[in-house]
């Protein structure tokens, strides 16, 4: 095997020197909340353990935790198929494209908060166009039911993120090489053969993106429900981030969110580590046989 | 300077650990460069790559422990010490 030649790895320095200040020194921060009761600098107790107890047996953080991977799962689920049907009949060239491409970003440029206020408004069942004419048809009020404020962020998060999706899948489709689709037309290919044997094994490493991405920002999701719903109603919208918040923030209770961050810190790990493994099993299969 | 950090003696030496061990991988990958196998886990790893896992599993292993036995702190941290050294000889 070539010997790599690793000395670029010191371009990286730079990099570790801003993650530092914006990721690691908090990280330490909230690894020392996570073992103290915290008054001010000054005055600060040790308590161990305590806080990661609580943690994990507190059955609103619990059931916090659960809504937000049913949340990931089905934002998945919807934004990954949708992404991809969306940007395989998007036009391939000229100006339609470019058209299509501006339309498809749109979303993606809007801010948060503006989005979720947009939606807000329009999901009013008083004065929202979309909401009063769903409040009309199927009684629609995501301030009271539970199921409704459940399918509004679902529909929020795949309205902002599945153009995500889009301009991924689109860039690794415009990358194949158009030999491989003479080839299957040759062979009689079918549109769902070519889809199945030459896309999609092709675009296995932008949908590692994508996948990796879409799960970690919608397991993290915190502006759109924080704007629409505020967690509610009831508890149906409090996902993890949102419970985390007002620990942190709302009662000020920075040891028990410290210990509460350093969990959600791993599982998020946990989860990219098992996506990444699982959607590079076949290259590092590749690896070991050249060997 | 450092003061609003709340430092603890604790996260101080898992943090210096941490800083340690991956200067010194990197050390040591530089001399002696790592070999891929695949161990129990089904996949190929190289030594770097079961570090991080055995890191990991540690770490999901304490909060298992804390949330279920909820007591016999010490035990829990020399079992989960012996997961990663299996996961760091035969994974």
């Amino acid at each position: 095997m070539k010997t790599r030649n690793n000395k670029a790895w010191f371009l990286v320095l730079p990099v570790i020197l801003v993650v530092a200040f914006t990721a690691l020194l908090p990280l330490m921060t909230v690894a020392n909340y996570a073992i103290q009761d915290v008054f001010n600098p000054q005055s600060r107790i040790f308590v161990g353990m305590k806080w990661f107890y609580q943690i994990t047996n507190d059955q609103l953080i619990i059931s916090a935790f659960k809504r937000s991977f049913q949340f990931s799962i089905q934002a998945l689920l919807i934004q990954i198929p949708l992404g991809i049907a969306i940007a395989r009949i998007m036009p391939k060239s000229g100006w339609r494209a470019s058209a299509a491409l501006v339309a498809v970003s749109v979303p993606l440029i809007i801010p948060w908060n503006v989005i979720g206020s947009t939606w807000l408004i329009f999901s009013r069942s008083d004065i929202g166009l979309g909401g009063f004419l769903l409040n009309k048809l199927f009684n629609f009020d995501f301030t009271s039911d539970p199921k409704d404020g459940w399918g509004l962020i679902l529909t929020v998060d795949v309205w902002h993120w599945t153009p995500l999706v889009v301009l991924l899948v689109y860039a690794g489709l415009r990358s194949i090489p158009q030999a491989y689709y003479q080839a299957a037309a040759i062979d009689g290919a079918s549109s769902f053969a070519i889809f199945r044997y030459v896309e999609l094994p092709k675009l296995r490493r932008v949908l590692l993106i994508a996948v990796l991405l879409r799960f970690m920002d919608s397991f993290m999701i915190y502006t759109e429900p924080f704007v629409i719903t505020g967690g509610g109603p009831g508890d149906a919208t409090t996902f993890a981030s949102i419970l985390l918040t007002n620990i942190a923030v709302g009662q000020f209770d920075v040891g028990r969110a410290g210990a509460y961050s350093l969990i959600f810190f791993i599982v998020i790990q946990i989860m990219s580590f098992l996506f990444y493994t699982v959607l590079t099993l076949q290259d590092r299969e590749e690896v070991t046989k050249t060997k | 300077m450092f003061n609003w950090m709340v430092w603890t003696l604790p996260v101080a030496i898992v943090f210096i650990g941490v800083l340690v061990l991956i200067i010194g991988m990197t050390i040591w990958g530089h001399y002696s460069p790592p070999k891929i196998h695949k161990g129990f886990l089904g996949i190929t790893t190289d030594r770097g790559d079961r570090v991080y896992i055995s890191y990991i599993s540690f770490a999901f292993f304490m909060i298992c422990w804390i949330a279920f036995v909820e007591g016999a702190l010490y035990v829990g941290v020399g079992l989960g010490i012996a997961l990663a050294a299996v996961i760091l000889k035969w994974g």
